[in-house]
């Protein structure tokens, strides 16, 4: 036969590395510290620049292990840090011990964050880093709560929001109850932006890929855990390679895995990839790489166009 | 009566086989057949474009096969110049080729019928897999069959399928196909019919890299074959090597204009999907009753590919972007929307082993190209594959 200039470049083998999975992606939310640990021990995640890392907190010795953490390693110069908080006296003890270091907090609707009420402890750290309120919708209490956004916008002085958005819910609702979800929507967006500031309190957000890793280590789309939407099991498979792994579950993992925008089906273009759920997408359309409708409106409506 | 009218229905005339294939992608097969009197209601109200029978085996149920070309050369709703097209189109049927007796294939003359025969190649490949249920190879069968095509003078045509067993025979698998196209046919036609998806490698299998490493080396090998035919001039080297290993793929229509009804006249996005056993929640609906179709989603997936973006993706390579350096897309596998959902569960991401395999694959056939291919010149000009010139 005829030499050829040819050799293999790329290996099913190499289709599947447990260690080189989460660094994949832009954000990586930890169950809480003890599956930090575990993944560092299983050398599962190394800290590199412009990655996110979010940590959910469910005491105060975690965020003293989180502290360490921070003083042995420069993950805080590194990557962007969040931790994430969702029981009140966690949070206020965590406020009355911040360390001059880049990391945000992030709460849950149930804390109360307001910056008036600790600026006096931890005036340093608020005045250098985000602390965020997650605020939790659907359609039957959108209006409530996004006037419960201006609220504390305006009463407690937070300027950084996320909202997690049930879209699913919004299934029922009429054309009336849509032009109604409008309207809020662009009441919230002139509320911030007349007020002030700065058009930056509505981000716009490039393409965006979160993943959520459970103290089994078990990877989710978020931190509903709904392990019969979209589940990859990767603690049992350690010590697998592309070629023995069955094809079905690496497909799981890789349709998500290898996402990106041209691998999007919406009506519309997307500003803010923060706020498409690709859970919901999934569970909503069948699909990870369709994008409802009712998503694409609600980032619209907010962004002010259309 | 109101149907659901489908432009193309894909008619699944029968879930029986007589044969049992390992690969088979339909498992626990039934044994239901269409009901004559439903289906001809059926093609009373819905004069379609043209028609695809499918099965299980459809020769089992020859006289539904029937029913259907006299349904569309009798219905007086089709328009003169569309019904010779809707019946041209729907006189092709697949068949796994052990049927074809002399009854069947006076039928198969009286109705203008085309068999595209599926075997895998040569005897020792075929009876691997495709097998009559008590185990026996079909090898004999089959081709006792074609030549019984060639006596009646019913077209033919032989279609084979590539499994993980199989890939050490992929270079005995062409030759033979070229060889039994030569004999029976001609040159030429042996040469066509190369570029006609004469046979593919399933999707949904757990390749590894031995497969790869396999699969290189036998493609390499026929390109070598191709080049050392002294009965091939140089002008036909580079189309059989064209047809071959730069043949096009493409996006079928299928949940679209296609559209597959079972024997039950439920539907499905295509014949695949209504043989899986997980196709309950794949169903759209019943023919007879188009107010209920359910689904949507899965049918917008599917318009999102057959007619709007046709976007694929893979681990390695997306459905557009692997291109030579003259920027031909290379396709030498296919991108089939139903094995992707088979295989990683949504319709736009094909099996990432697959897709690796086959990326390797068009990479290799960009340095055979370069290794192989013959120059040729006319008049003091090269004329390139198209056959234009330039000086």
């Amino acid at each position: 036969m005829k030499e050829i200039d040819f050799k293999r470049e790329i290996f099913i083998k190499d289709l599947f590395n447990a260690q080189m999975i989460l660094n994949q992606f832009d954000l990586i939310h930890f169950e809480n510290l003890a599956t930090f640990n575990k993944c560092i021990l299983n050398d599962l995640f190394y800290i590199e620049e412009n990655k996110s890392i979010k940590i959910s907190l469910n005491n105060f010795e975690e965020y003293e292990g989180v502290l360490k953490i921070f003083e042995e390693t420069n993950i805080c110069d590194k990557m962007d840090v969040i931790l994430k908080i969702s029981k009140q006296e966690v949070f206020d003890e965590v406020l009355s011990n911040v360390v001059p270091k880049k990391y945000a907090i992030e709460v849950t609707e149930n804390v109360e964050a307001g910056y008036n009420k600790y600026w006096e402890t931890g005036k340093e750290w608020i005045s250098k880093n985000r602390l965020v309120q997650i605020i939790s919708m659907n359609a039957d209490n959108f209006d409530e709560k996004i006037n419960k956004t201006i609220s504390i916008y305006n009463q407690q002085n937070i300027r950084f929001f996320e909202f997690d958005v049930d879209y699913e819910s919004f299934n029922e609702l009429k054309l009336g109850g849509l032009d109604k979800l409008k309207y809020w929507l662009h009441h919230l967006r002139d509320w911030l932006v007349y007020d002030m500031s700065n058009r930056l309190n509505i981000m716009k957000s490039d393409f965006y890929k979160p993943i959520f890793i459970s103290e089994d280590l078990i990877l989710y789309l978020n931190d509903k855990k709904r392990h019969w939407i979209w589940a990859c099991y990767l603690g049992h498979n350690i010590n697998k390679t592309g070629e023995n792994i069955p094809y079905k579950e690496l497909n799981k993992l890789r349709t998500y895995l290898d996402l990106h925008t041209e691998a999007m089906y919406s009506e519309y273009d997307v500003f803010n990839w923060k706020l498409i759920d690709f859970e919901q997408c999934l569970k909503m359309y069948g699909s990870i790489n369709e994008i409802p409708l009712i998503m694409i409106l609600f980032g619209r409506w907010l962004h002010d166009s259309f | 009566m109101t149907v659901f009218n489908i432009i193309c229905p894909d008619f699944l005339l029968t879930n029986r086989c007589n044969m049992a294939c390992k690969y088979c992608f339909e498992k626990n097969k039934g044994k239901d057949d269409m009901d004559i009197n439903k289906l001809n209601e059926y093609l009373d109200h819905n004069p379609c474009l043209s028609t695809f029978p499918f099965g299980g085996e459809p020769l089992l149920r020859m006289d539904l096969l029937c029913a259907i070309m006299d349904s569309l050369k009798n219905n007086p709703n089709i328009q003169r110049k569309r019904k010779e097209t809707a019946i041209k189109k729907s006189q092709n049927v697949i068949t796994n080729g052990t049927l074809l007796t002399d009854s069947t294939l006076k039928k198969f003359k009286e109705y203008g019928f085309r068999a595209q025969i599926s075997i895998d190649g040569p005897k020792h490949v075929q009876d691997e897999n495709r097998v009559f249920p008590n185990g026996s190879g079909t090898y004999d069968t089959v081709i006792k069959a074609i030549d019984n095509c060639i006596e009646y003078g019913v077209i033919w045509s032989i279609h084979g399928v590539i499994s993980k067993a199989t890939i050490p025979y992929v270079y005995d698998i062409f030759v033979w196909f070229f060889e039994l196209y030569k004999n029976k046919k001609n040159i030429k036609t042996a040469i066509d019919h190369m570029g006609k998806n004469t046979f593919q490698i399933i999707f949904e299998q757990d390749y590894d890299d031995e497969d790869v490493d396999i699969l290189l080396n036998e493609f390499h090998r026929i390109a070598e074959y191709i080049y050392t035919r002294k009965y091939l001039n140089p002008e036909l080297k580079n189309k059989l090597f064209d047809n071959f290993f730069l043949k096009n793929g493409g996006v079928c229509s299928a949940g679209t204009t296609l559209i597959s009804v079972d024997h039950k006249f439920d539907m499905y996005p295509c014949h695949r999907l209504a043989l899986i056993p997980e196709k309950k929640k794949l169903l759209i609906g019943n023919v007879f009753k188009p107010l209920e179709l359910q689904n949507f989603t899965l049918m917008n997936s599917y318009y999102n590919i057959a007619r709007l973006k046709r976007y694929m993706y893979s681990a390695v390579t997306n459905n557009d972007n692997y291109k030579d350096e003259n920027k031909n897309i290379l396709r030498w596998f296919m991108w089939c929307p139903a094995t992707n959902y088979q295989t990683s569960g949504t319709v736009y991401y094909q099996n990432a082993k697959y897709n690796l395999m086959f990326t390797e694959l068009n990479r290799l056939i960009v340095e055979l190209k370069k290794a192989y291919y013959i120059k040729l010149k006319q008049n003091g000009c090269t004329r390139n594959k198209n056959n234009s010139c330039k000086r």
